[in-house]
């Protein structure tokens, strides 16, 4: 009797991708990957998502990973076709993004020979990877594939990449079936050893602290622990602020909520960062676009960081108590500890000072928004008033610089994986691609839930970043997968100009594409999307209103150059050095 | 001033740890002295040991970082684990102290 079926690398390796439960994969094809797009034109269960540029498949990636909480796929040929991947690999390893791409290579007799389309890419994305491996034989991929998933979910998310040569795909050989069918994405959170002295403890930092501070990052939305951190802020009714990617962790409207920290964070949360004396810091990796000046952050505050990398610890802060652990089941067992204390309502009655300073600074110096010209800040604000009362679901993609901000600070995100940014990397064209990733995947969490309400995915750029991956507009439209673009067009790299007028006396120094951009309305007409102008105060509301409607539709926003992200706090500077708007009262 | 380190580093059976390894120090400012290896110090498992003179801050930050490579499964740093300098770290799975003898060392 026999028990096997001979069967190819590439059978094997979708064999493989279905064992891990995946549904969407992004890719290009080319000579190295050949033998897989012969064996998926016969697959139906797995949508493949042909993209326009490699970089465009990794945000993809990302913003499905990030979107759904499920693993990105990235198929890819070798040479131009890996390497085009870098950036968007190094954007999911510093924003811990679990994505695993695959690259086609050579055939394994041409390794090393220089050959046509021959990249050493495990040798490039070595630092750049969680885990890379070459593979060297088709029964190589059985134990590959699930260890990439496995490494790219456990501990801290991240990208993984495999490498597989021509003929492995090609060559055959006999499958005897899988040994396991459930594969484990995270390894089981286990207690800590001496749980009750430790949890005891941070519930007495809480109970002898007058200012105490919540702050939180994109642990928590990797973890999956939005629900027991409501519970731990109504519980103890601490103010809280959250880093860029934390943001949507908890509700951005919520009571306590003070905002975003950092350069571009409100007043009043970095304010409350300074005064503090006690700072719970949950899932954030003190940032230095949160820090500012290291030596000056939070200086006279208590630091009880809670963080699943170790390596995180102490990095640039140095903490005074460490809990390294899965946050959520961490905050799971810290809340029984909570509830059980009988006088945390005097704790909190004794904190009234604390909220009344806080409440003043909220009033010192609140998010402006200018009224009177069409700005960013009054078209993102208004953007907020409507989805806020049309109760529509909705995730936002950002691109990076001046839009970047201006989204966080004037959208409240409600809910957790809807505000999606490239942060640590800072990756300009980031947006567009990584918006067309989250739609699919939010389409596809709608299929499985049978869900009749559309989550809409707005994606925001500003008219430099739009321009870096514009050439996947036809991905969304062939695809008929409707996200709603966002080009806040000031005809300036706005950000670098905003550096160049507050920090280097005004020489705007190759930021100008005043004349040297495109009709970005005829182009995405050009791919079938259609477009609208914004360059009137008045018609804010009904572009609006036309670009939340159904379909894929791009709305390009005039806005002048001169405005600017405030408040800001200057690189490796203190709240002490913040600017809140252009003039300082004695120039006005 | 730049310190001499000794550290030890076990790992796994690949020239791709033994490159990801030595690439974490690379481009950060360290300088090499020695450089020995065990090949097969345990069952695939082989140790590198390194003098290297360089920033200690950014060494210990790099070396917690080596730590969870899948492949590596030790790193130890003049002889006394790495997690020395996160003292008071609480931690599922204990690590032992060797210098101090004791496991997961609480603050406050």
């Amino acid at each position: 009797m026999v028990r096997f079926k001979r069967i190819s690398g590439s059978q094997i390796f979708f064999e493989c991708l279905k064992n891990e439960k995946v549904k969407t994969i992004f890719g290009y094809p080319g000579g190295a990957v050949l033998p897989f797009y012969d064996t998926l034109y016969d697959i139906e269960d797995i949508e493949h998502v042909l993209v326009r540029h490699e970089q465009g498949a990794v945000h993809m990636a990302e913003g499905y990973a990030k979107a759904t909480g499920k693993t990105g796929v990235v198929l890819v040929t070798s040479g131009p076709g890996a390497t085009n991947t870098v950036t968007g690999i190094t954007d999911a390893f510093m924003d811990s993004i679990p994505i695993v791409i695959f690259t086609g290579q050579v055939p394994r007799s041409f390794l090393g020979l220089d050959s046509f389309q021959e990249a050493d890419v495990i040798g490039v994305t070595r630092p750049i990877t969680k885990w890379n491996k070459l593979v060297r034989s088709p029964q190589e991929l059985l134990e590959a594939i699930p260890k990439a998933f496995k490494i790219a979910n456990d501990g801290r998310p991240g990208p993984v990449l495999i490498d597989i040569p021509k003929d492995v795909a090609l060559e055959e050989f006999n499958f005897e079936g899988f040994s396991k069918k459930e594969s484990t994405y995270k390894s089981e959170p286990k207690d800590l050893p001496n749980k009750i002295q430790v949890y005891s403890k941070i519930v007495n930092a809480f109970k002898n602290s007058q200012r105490p501070l919540l702050y939180f990052g994109g642990g928590v939305i990797q973890s999956e622990a939005s629900k027991e951190l409501k519970e731990f802020v109504e519980l103890t009714n601490i103010p809280f602020t959250s880093t860029l990617q934390g943001l949507g962790g908890l509700p951005g409207d919520h009571p306590n909520s003070l905002g975003m920290l950092g350069m571009h964070g409100t007043y009043a949360s970095n304010m409350a960062v300074d005064h503090c004396d006690l700072l719970l810091v949950l899932g954030a990796r003190f940032d230095d676009r949160v820090t500012g000046k290291t030596s000056l952050f939070s200086k006279n505050s208590y630091k009880v960081h809670f963080d699943i990398d170790p390596s995180n610890m102490d990095k640039t802060i140095q903490c005074d108590f460490r809990v390294e652990g899965d946050i959520k089941y961490n905050l799971k067992s810290l809340l029984p500890h909570l509830r059980r204390e009988k006088d945390l309502k005097k704790t909190v009655e004794k904190q009234n000072p604390w909220w009344k300073q806080i409440s003043h600074w909220k009033k010192e110096c609140p998010l402006l928004v200018n009224k009177k010209e069409l700005g960013a800040t009054l078209i993102l604000s208004k953007l907020n008033q409507i989805l806020k009362k049309n109760k529509t679901k909705f995730s936002v993609v950002t691109d990076v610089g001046q839009n970047q901000m201006w989204a966080s600070q004037y959208l409240h995100f409600q809910r957790p994986k809807t505000h999606i940014t490239s942060g640590g990397l800072g990756t300009m064209g980031f947006s567009v691609p990584a918006a067309i990733g989250a739609a699919f995947g939010k389409t596809e969490e709608n299929l499985k839930k049978c869900e009749k309400e559309e989550e809409l995915v707005i994606s925001i750029s500003g008219d430099g970043g739009f321009q870096m991956n514009m050439q996947e507009l036809i991905t969304a439209a062939t695809y008929k997968i409707s996200v709603k673009f966002i080009v806040l067009n000031n005809s300036y790299l706005g950000m670098v100009r905003q550096w160049q007028e507050l920090f280097h006396k005004e020489r705007f120094s190759f930021t100008s594409l005043e004349g040297a951009n495109p009709d970005f309305c005829l182009l995405a007409e050009s791919m079938g999307i259609h477009s609208k102008r914004l360059d009137n105060l008045d018609d804010v509301e009904n572009a609006i209103q036309w670009l939340l409607s159904p379909g894929i539709k791009l709305l390009e926003c005039v806005i002048p150059q001169e405005e600017m992200v405030f408040p800001i706090i200057p690189s490796n500077s203190s709240i002490k050095d913040i600017i809140t708007e252009r003039f300082s009262k004695e120039e006005k | 001033m730049n310190p001499n380190f000794e550290i030890k580093i076990i790992f796994g059976n690949s020239f791709d740890s033994l490159n990801k390894i030595l690439n974490t120090f690379c481009g950060k400012g360290f300088t090499l002295e020695t450089l020995t290896t065990h090949v097969q110090y345990q069952r695939n498992r082989n140790e590198l040991k390194m003098k290297i003179k360089g920033p200690q801050k950014l060494l210990i930050i790099l070396l917690k970082k080596m730590a969870t490579f899948p492949d590596v499964f030790k790193v130890s740093w003049n002889e006394t684990s790495s997690y020395l300098f996160n003292e008071g770290l609480q931690r599922a799975t204990p690590i032992n102290n060797k210098k101090k003898g004791e496991l997961n060392e609480t603050l406050l």
